[in-house]
């Protein structure tokens, strides 16, 4: 279970996560939403320790950096690395061997062809691949299905639910509201940085509803479309 | 067009302030050091002028970079974005071109004026796609992504080996051997994302060493042909081989400890300097890479703990 106590992050003056507490347990899936800026993609990188900050993170007296596999927005790419040496390259940060990568490539992508030529789905696809290799206890993914094509999409949906029977835990984010609904037992609302509301299923028309009231219908009026 | 040059010195003189310096000043102990450069170059090593024809090579190379260039033909037609590059190209030889003329080097004047020549009309983008295969695969990536990249650099020092077996002179090879050396260490000069990193699931010590390990072995890889080539035609410099291969290795070593002293940042120009200097003065590196290794793993250790 990673246990977060009194989690906060500022950069300067600027308050990205104000006194974030949260428990994320294995089996469980748990989604993270929020406009731009409410500070996921932070919250993420503090859990992962790719982000001083102040508070405690707790996952059973290990490195949790050591058992997680993150998935960025935007993953990070080296310049000439072809699929199977990114593959390669984060398999053997982990120690893993894998003998037929090729047999692993379940989104069918050209391992051979340089990875920073690939579109953005590819390379999410790819960057995803890599993290399951990793033979991870953890997966944090911040908008895994974020420009993916729909097949893949299924697939990606399909693998949550694999690794949640495997007792994975599963922290994600997504601006797909069905998506998160229909992949995650728990959906937690960030708003200013802060946990605004935490819902099991059956709460989480209540927190669609409440990011609906949040101003959306307002801020589509001030375009003033209709003239 | 002028506007473009305009924000390029402006965007130089900003580099320079974020360095802590004033801009000006900046400008005036940049051009010292290139002087110091040169006095140290020409008076400590036969190889001086080829040393600094690669030098003046790898500074136009680093215009010729394909997005940069991608991105200069979008703004510009075809004349314009010509021009540009000569003129870049152009400014980046005056500092060069002005101590050849003073020391009457007419003839390399003349072969640092055709590099900066043809390297304005080297279009990297074609080259994008074809993937190179190397013997690296196994452990990426700095090797790998370095071998790509400098893969007409490396071919030129392996002609040149060839080459002081033909006209039997072991300087030349003996100058090959060190430029491949020069070229291992510049696969450690910029540094990869965090991500990268935090993704060992080892600690700091551990990191450092599997890292030189790696380096120590490519590098292996990478001069042996050339080492083997020169042992069986001149077998009596084995010793300078030796000599040569050792200091290599520590050279590429300081590099990557360099590396992960200041990373995620780039190496700043003071350290830069150590570094240079390090490398030139062997002995040096007795102090300085105990001093950057303690310095990397203190560096590292939020990150890998």
């Amino acid at each position: 279970m990673i246990k977060i106590e009194n989690l906060s992050k500022s950069f300067g003056k600027n308050e990205v996560l104000k006194n974030i507490n949260i428990c994320f347990k294995p089996g469980e899936i748990n989604g993270i939403v929020g406009e731009n800026g409410a500070g996921k993609t932070t919250l993420f990188r503090c859990i992962v320790g790719l982000e001083k900050h102040e508070g405690n993170i707790e996952y059973l007296n290990k490195n949790i950096k050591d058992v997680t596999g993150l998935l960025e927005t935007n993953p990070p790419f080296l310049s000439k690395i072809t699929g199977f040496e990114y593959l390669q390259l984060l398999c053997n940060a982990r120690k893993i061997k894998i003998e037929n990568l090729n047999s692993k490539n379940i989104f069918d992508l050209p391992l051979d062809r340089y990875a920073e030529s690939y579109s953005t789905g590819m390379k999410k696809k790819l960057a995803l691949t890599a993290i399951l290799l990793q033979k991870n206890q953890i997966f944090i993914l911040d908008e895994p299905f974020n420009g993916v094509d729909i097949h893949s999409n299924l697939l990606i949906l399909e693998l949550l639910i694999k690794l949640k029977s495997l007792n994975k835990t599963i922290i994600l984010s997504s601006h797909i509201f069905s998506t998160m609904s229909g992949s995650c037992d728990y959906i937690h609302l960030l708003e200013n940085g802060e946990i605004a509301k935490s819902a099991n299923k059956d709460g989480f028309q209540e927190i669609e509803k409440r990011m609906r009231k949040s101003g959306l219908g307002q801020k589509i009026n001030l375009l003033n479309l209709g003239e | 067009m002028k506007f473009y040059f305009r924000l390029q010195y402006k965007r130089l003189l900003r580099h320079i302030k974020d360095e802590g310096l004033n801009p000006y000043l900046g400008i005036g102990i940049g051009l010292l050091l290139f002087t110091s450069f040169y006095y140290i170059l020409f008076q400590n090593t036969p190889y001086a002028r080829y040393i600094y024809l690669l030098t003046f090579y790898f500074g136009v190379n680093l215009l010729g970079g394909s997005k940069r260039n991608q991105f200069l033909q979008q703004l510009y037609n075809k004349k314009e974005y010509r021009i540009l590059r000569l003129i870049e190209n152009g400014l980046m030889a005056i500092p060069f071109s002005v101590f050849l003329i003073l020391n009457l080097e007419f003839t390399f004047l003349i072969i640092l004026l055709t590099i900066g020549t043809i390297s304005s009309f080297i279009n990297n983008q074609n080259y994008f796609q074809i993937v190179i295969p190397t013997p690296f695969s196994k452990k990426p990536f700095e090797f790998i992504v370095g071998f790509r990249s400098q893969i007409p650099i490396i071919l030129a020092c392996y002609a040149l080996a060839i080459v002081s077996i033909y006209v039997k002179n072991f300087n030349i090879g003996a100058f090959a051997l060190i430029l491949l050396f020069f070229v291992a260490l510049s696969f450690y000069s910029k540094p990869e994302q965090k991500f990268f990193v935090w993704t060992h699931n080892l600690n700091t010590q551990k990191f450092l060493i599997s890292k030189t390990k790696i380096a120590f072995l490519h590098s292996f890889i990478l001069t042996l042909p050339m080492v083997i080539l020169l042992y069986c035609f001149t077998p009596n410099q084995v010793h300078v081989l030796a000599v040569i291969g050792g200091l290599g290795f520590l050279s590429v070593l300081i590099s990557l400890l360099g590396k992960y002293a200041f990373f995620p940042s780039e190496v700043n120009i003071t350290t830069a300097i150590i570094l240079g200097i390090s490398i030139l003065l062997p002995p040096l590196l007795l102090i300085t890479i105990p001093m950057f290794y303690i310095k990397a793993k203190n560096n590292l250790n939020p990150l890998l703990h």
